[in-house]
Order: C-alpha cells, then structure tokens, then sequence
C-alpha cells in the first residue's frame, strides 16, 4: 500500500516536471507578414509551418498579410509583426530612409517584374499613358524606366488583380510573370510579346522578395530569426521536392484568406516562383542576397535619384555596426 | 441444324428473309430522312426554347440593372446639386436604398480632401442591413477606398461603369462578406471635373437566383461570365470567382472552350457546341447590356435531344417488332403455299428411287405451283404407264434372249462334236497315211531292186491304206453333212 503511496506522488512529480519543462520549452512566437494576400507565392513559409518545421526551430510562426491599402512597412514600423517581407529595392529604399533593416532569408533570385501593354504595343514607346501599379510596393524599376526612356507615363495605384487593366482605364500594367501574366492569360486576355517589357532583358535583373526585420529586433533576436530562416528554407526545400502537397497546403491557405483563383493558377504561380528561386549565374537556390545585385539596385537608385546614400550589402545584411551607419540624409 | 444450314435448306426461309431484308431497308431508309429532319425539328424547337428561357433571364436581369442605373442616375443627379453639402450625401446614400429594394448597399465617395474639413476620406456608406438601412462613413488608413476598383475604374474611365463583382473586406467599418457589383459613375463639380464617385452595390446572389433559374431542359444549368471570363454565377460552388472558363486551357489546351470563352467574354450572341467527357453540350449565351458580362445556358445534348431521343427510341422498336413479325407471318404464308412443293419434292425422291407408283395428289389450285403440282401428276400417270411397257418388252425380251442362249449352246456342242470327230478321225488317218508316205518313199527309193511281188505287195499295201483313208474321209464327209443339217435346224429354230 506504501508503495503504491509513493509509486502515486511518484507519477504526480514526473507530470509535474514534464509540465513544467513543456512550460519552458513553448515556442517563441515569431510574427510575419507576407506581401500580399496568401498565395503559393509563399508556399515554402506555409509548408514550414505546416509541416511543423517552425515548430521544430522553437518557433510559433504566425503568418500575416497586409490589407489591401496598407502596407507591410507600417506593420512593421508599429511593430504589428516582427519580420516583413520586402523587396530588394524595397528594403533599399527604407534603409536609406532611415529605417535600418536587416535581411534574414532571401528567396527571390531573379526579377519577376514585367510591362503589360493593354493595347499590344511597346511599352517604351507609349508616351503619356496611364500604367498601372500596385500600391503594396512600390515598382522602382518601372519608376526607373519612365525616366530614362521618358515615356512620361501617368501613375494609376491600385489595389491587384487585373479589371483595371481589362476595362481599358489604363494602358498598361506593372505585373510579375508569377501572377498577373498567368492571370491575364486565364482572363482569356491574348499578350502580345511586342507589348511585354520584361526588366530582367533590359539589365535590370534584381532579387525582389527576402525577409527583413528591424535592426534592433535582429541585435536582440539574432539566434532567433537564424531559426526562422533555416527552418523557412527547409520549408521551401521541402516545396520543392512534394509540389502537389505543397499545392494542397497553398490551397487551404488561399481558401481561408477568401482569394479568388484556384489551383491551377497556384501551380503556375508555384512553379514560376520555384523558377526565380534559381540563382541566374550557378542555377541553383542560393537563399543569398548578391552582394552585386545590392550594388546595382544602388546604383541604379541613386542615379534615378530615389535614394540619397548607398546602402551596402553589409550593412543590409546586418554586418555592421549600429553606430558606424551613415546617417540618413532625407 | 444450324441456322445457316436451315436457311441454305429452306426456300421459305430464304424468301422469308430476302422479303424482310427489303423491307427493312425500306424502314431504314424512311426512317433515317424521318430521324433527319425530326432531329433538325427537335434542335431548332430546343434552341429557340433555350434562346427564349435565355432571353427570359437577359429581360430579368437587364430590368434590374437599369433600375439600378436609373436609380443611380437620379441620386448622381441630387449629389452634383448638392455637392456643397458633405451631410446631405449621407441621406443620399441612404435614399438610394430606400427606393431600390434590390440595391445591397450606396457610397458617395470622393476624392481625398475634397472636403478639407472631412479630411482624408470622405465616403458615404450606407447598406441594407436586412431589418433596417445602416449608413456610415467609409474609409481609413486600412481601406483607402479610392483605390479601389469601384472608385478607380469609373475615375479613369469617367464614365457609369459595372464593376466586376468583388468581395469586400474592408478591415476597417463595414465589412460585407457577400460578393457584389457594383454600378459606379463619376460625380462631377460645377467644372465638370471628376470630384468622386457614386457606387451603387448589388449582391451578387441576386444573380445567383435569377439566373440560375433559367432552366429550360431538366439537366441543364446557367452561367454568368464576367469580363475576364470568371464564373459569377456557377452551379459548382467551386468555381464561383475562383475560375475563368479560360483556367482548364491554362495547363491543357482546349480550342473548343477557347473559342466559346473567346465568343462569350466578346459580346458576341449564339451557340457553340461543346465535348465534355463523352458528351456534347449546346451552350447557348448572350451578353448583358452594359456590363460586358456573359450569359450562358449550358444544355446537354442528350436533354435538347431527349423527345428526339424518345421518338427514335419508340420507332425503333415498333419497326423491330413490325420486321420481326413480318418474318414470322412471311416465314408461315410462304411455307403455307410451298407446302405442295415439299410434298412434290418427296414424291419425286421417292420416285428417284424407284418408287413410280408414289401418291401424287392432283390440285385445283390455278397458279404455278397448282400447274407444277397438276403437271408433275400427269408425269407420274405417264411414266408409270410407259414403265409398264418397257416391263413388258422386257419380259419377252427376257425370254427370246434364254431361247437364243439355249440355241447357242447347241450350236457350241455341236461344234464341239464335229472337231472332236474330226481330230478323231485325223488320229486314226495318220497311220495309214504315214505307211502310203513310207511305202511310196521305199519304192521311190528301192523301184530297181524291188521284185515285181515285193512291188505288187506294196503296192497292195498303199491302196489298202488309201482305202482306209478314204473311208475316214467319207466318214467325215458324212458327219459334216449331219452337222450341217443339225446347225441348219438349230439357225431356223432362232
């Protein structure tokens, strides 16, 4: 009977202890918002965490989007989220701007970024028309473009998909190739390749989408979104080899964020992304930024004058010291 | 018996069937002109059936737009006189509502800071909340409503415009989890410059439910296209905003549902038959004034085609059962008539094999068969009656041929007689011969050495055997003369 006693508190002391331990051990919650409105775009942050990959990183990953009109710099600057998605021009821009940021996992190795002619006409020789870009982010290279060739175009922001473009209010559109070009064709909306712009032929072939977050989170965080970043790269990893599964994963997403397209859309989508992951020169998914990519997004900026100071690749990959950064001149 | 063999053995069969095989070709051929034109009949009646309930559903609809309109264009009217009046648009809004029962929801929206004292958003929103009308005013930071494609498209446009339907989240304010359309115009200032926007919401299931009522075949359905080809209205829940007509073609390439996505998403009107999984389907679509959306009835063959399918059905089995029975009373009538013939058939077998004394009915019947029946009659009378007399010759010739054999045998014994006597009679003249031969040579040879007595001896000798001979050759003689007269009399006795 005395032993059953102690066999008893025995057990109740080992669940105690377990529970304590699980208490110790609950993920950090890592909060991340995407670019847009849920979409294979980001299969590989959906798998990870659907596969428990976060998890097993110590992480509770909570995925978040921004709303049609806001924008993913205000979640961050109001520290709505802890890690942003942004471009490479993007995350440029608001360095120089004074915000320091810190890129964490970088997928995108190639530009996606592509003119649209509504009418099938060359883009660069349409002058004084309406384009149309999205105000998620803003589109350096069309802003980049319409100086240099001067086509003078008339800016038309607006929120996605692509009835704007089909009603004939504007002429053209600022797409990637991942979405709008797959979007258009599926709106039974014929392009003509003499009506493309593609940037990456026209020397302007620059990585878009990486995971930033604020400097002072990454001084503070740095182990943490170390974890965040392998496990999303094994998400993207594990994408990669089990597409359909991946699909079916994207799916569940899409349909619970209420987005109009379907899976065939998302396969393509899927497929393209996988496609721009490739690095251009060893053709193999690096997750790197550049270091010359960085220099000639800077290049490129400051001469168009968007930026006022360069912002290195060191310095955007948080290898500098907080104290030795130019300060922002704007 | 196998049936081949029957049919190869049975003459009635076979004109049976060659009758039945006419026939049938006669039905086949009639009736494939029949199932031609009933099939051009039926097809026509289904397409203007479906062209109707279409155009029922077009009317349906296109009233309530222009309702919509009409009602949007009266308040547009109203707003731009009292545009110096931020407060009253609210009222505005809220009027529109009021008027138009199927209108959802109402903004006036304008431009940012149009008002200055309104700020940044200025938007008046009012929407039928099922028990009463709620108004608000719409727009922040989250939800910058002029860039939305309600606001934008008609701005740039700057003209009355019906947005493709959209979900609208908006995080901040209202926020309306139905799927709407809305019909938006450009308000303008006294400078005639575009200074906002009056949207009028209509939800979507209100399309839903008119449209997917137009049913005119039971196993038919009805689809709303937008401008992109994106299905507004869909029986499959599944694809409802989710797919275009165009998606399949994305990743497999279909010529068929291009071109009618094509057709349709162009404003064009008519029919296109479509092959899905084994079965055709006769899409019918129109465009809706205004909107540049398309409507479809989608009606499968087999539906459009069922009373012809019915009818075809039906003719097919009565001309089956008709043949069928046709063969039946053909195979009997024509084994009826021919009955005669079989029966003649046996006769004459019968009479093949000797039997000429068979029964042979005679007939009163007057056609071919009677005549063949009457004739083969007479044949048999007259062959019986000419067998009878070959029977007859027969006999006695029978009997003549024994009495010649008999004579024969005579003759022959006679024969046999006379050379038997012969070679007797030769046996015994050739002793005496050879002694007149041996005798003659002795004195031919000895004539000089010979007495007078010794010659006279031989002499004797010789004549004595000569006179032998001589008897023997009378003998013969005689014998022949018997033989001769007993052949004589044997020839005169045949």
């Amino acid at each position: 009977m005395r032993n059953m006693m102690i066999g008893h508190n025995g057990s109740m002391l080992i669940f105690g202890l377990l529970m304590f331990c699980s208490c110790m051990v609950r993920a950090e919650k890592f909060v991340f918002t995407t670019l847009w409105t849920p979409q294979a775009e980001f299969a590989g942050y959906y798998v990870a965490k659907e596969k428990g990959f976060y998890k097993d990183a110590g992480l509770d990953v909570v995925i978040q989007y921004p709303s049609l009109t806001g924008s993913v710099y205000h979640r961050l600057e109001t520290d709505e989220c802890d890690a942003g998605m942004f471009s490479l021009m993007s995350a440029i821009d608001i360095i120089s701007n004074g915000t320091p940021l810190v890129n964490i996992f970088q997928t995108s190795m190639n530009s996606s970024y592509v003119i649209i002619s509504r009418w099938g006409k060359n883009p660069l020789k349409e002058k004084d028309k309406r384009i149309a870009v999205y105000m998620s982010e803003p589109n350096y290279l069309a802003f980049i473009m319409n100086k240099k060739y001067q086509t003078n175009y008339e800016w038309v922001f607006f929120t996605g998909n692509v009835n704007l473009f089909l009603s004939g209010a504007v002429d053209m559109m600022a797409a990637v190739c991942y979405n709008e070009y797959y979007l258009l064709q599926q709106a039974g909306f014929e392009i003509q390749k003499e009506g493309l712009y593609w940037f990456k032929d026209h020397g302007y072939n620059i990585q878009e989408n990486g995971v930033y977050v604020k400097r002072d989170y990454y001084e503070t965080h740095r182990e943490q979104v170390q974890r965040f970043a392998e496990a999303s790269k094994r998400g993207w990893e594990w994408a990669e080899s089990h597409p359909e599964e991946t699909l079916d994963i994207v799916m569940k997403y899409v349909r619970e964020g209420h987005v109009q397209t379907n899976r065939v859309i998302q396969r393509l989508m899927l497929k393209e992304i996988f496609r721009l992951q490739k690095d251009p020169d060893s053709g193999k998914r690096e997750f790197r930024v550049r270091p010359d990519m960085v220099k000639k997004a800077n290049a490129l900026m400051m001469d168009f004058g968007m930026i006022d100071r360069e912002v290195t690749y060191q310095e955007l990959m948080g290898k500098v010291e907080q104290g030795t950064r130019k300060k922002n001149v704007k | 018996m196998n049936i081949a063999n029957y049919i190869r053995g049975s003459l009635a069969a076979r004109l049976s069937i060659w009758v039945v095989a006419c026939v049938a070709l006669l039905f086949v051929t009639s009736l494939g002109v029949l199932f031609h034109y009933s099939r051009l009949a039926v097809r026509e009646e289904a397409m203007e059936k479906a062209a109707q309930t279409l155009e029922g559903t077009m009317l349906n609809v296109e009233n309530t737009l222009h309702d919509v309109e009409v009602s949007a264009n009266n308040m547009k009217w109203l707003v731009e006189q009292y545009i110096d009046t931020p407060d009253s648009m609210f009222t505005f809004s809220r009027k529109v509502i009021e008027n138009n029962p199927d209108i959802y929801g109402c903004s006036i929206a304008f431009e940012p800071y149009y008002y200055m004292e309104k700020g940044q958003y200025f938007s008046a929103y009012s929407y039928n909340g099922g028990d009463s009308i709620e108004t608000e005013q719409e727009g922040n930071d989250e939800y910058e409503y002029y860039y939305m494609d309600w606001y934008l498209t008609a701005k740039l446009l700057n003209k009355p415009y019906w947005v493709e339907p959209y979900r609208d989240e908006s995080l901040g304010g209202i926020q309306v989890e139905d799927y709407l359309t809305s019909f938006s115009q450009p308000i303008h200032d006294k400078d005639d410059k575009t200074v906002g926007i009056l949207c009028v919401d209509l939800s979507v299931k209100w399309f839903s439910n008119t449209i997917l009522m137009a049913q005119p075949f039971p196993n038919s359905y009805s689809v709303l296209l937008g401008r992109g080809g994106t299905f507004l209205v869909h029986p499959d829940t599944t694809k409802l905003f989710y797919e275009s007509i165009f998606t399949p073609t994305l990743e497999q390439p279909d010529k068929e549902l291009e071109a009618l996505g094509k057709a349709m998403i162009g404003g064009e009107s008519g029919y296109k038959v479509l092959s899905r999984d084994g079965e055709d389907y006769y899409v019918f679509y129109r465009p809706i004034t205004h909107t540049e959306w398309s409507v479809a009835i989608v009606c499968p063959e087999s539906d459009i085609f069922e009373p012809y399918y019915r009818l075809q059905k039906n003719l097919i089995f009565i001309t089956m059962v008709g043949v069928f029975l046709l063969l039946f009373f053909c195979v009997f009538i024509i084994r009826y008539n021919l009955r005669p013939l079989k029966k003649l058939g046996i006769s004459a077998e019968k009479m093949a094999d000797g039997d000429f004394n068979v029964y042979v009915p005679d007939t009163k019947r007057r056609d071919e068969i009677g005549l063949l029946q009457h004739s083969f009659y007479r044949m048999q009378k007259s062959l019986n009656d000419y067998i009878h007399k070959i029977r007859h010759s027969t006999e006695t010739l029978t009997e003549r041929n024994d009495e010649l054999m008999k004579a024969t045998e005579l003759a022959k014994e006679d024969d046999r007689m006379k050379t038997a006597v012969i070679n007797n009679m030769t046996e015994q003249m050739v002793h005496p011969i050879d002694i007149i031969a041996d005798e003659n040579d002795l004195i031919r040879r000895e004539y000089k050495n010979l007495s007078e007595k010794e010659m006279a001896q031989h002499v004797d000798r010789m004549l004595e055997n000569t006179e032998t001979v001589t008897k023997l050759l009378n003998q013969i003689l005689d014998a022949s003369d018997v033989a001769n007269a007993a052949s004589n009399e044997n020839n005169s006795t045949i």
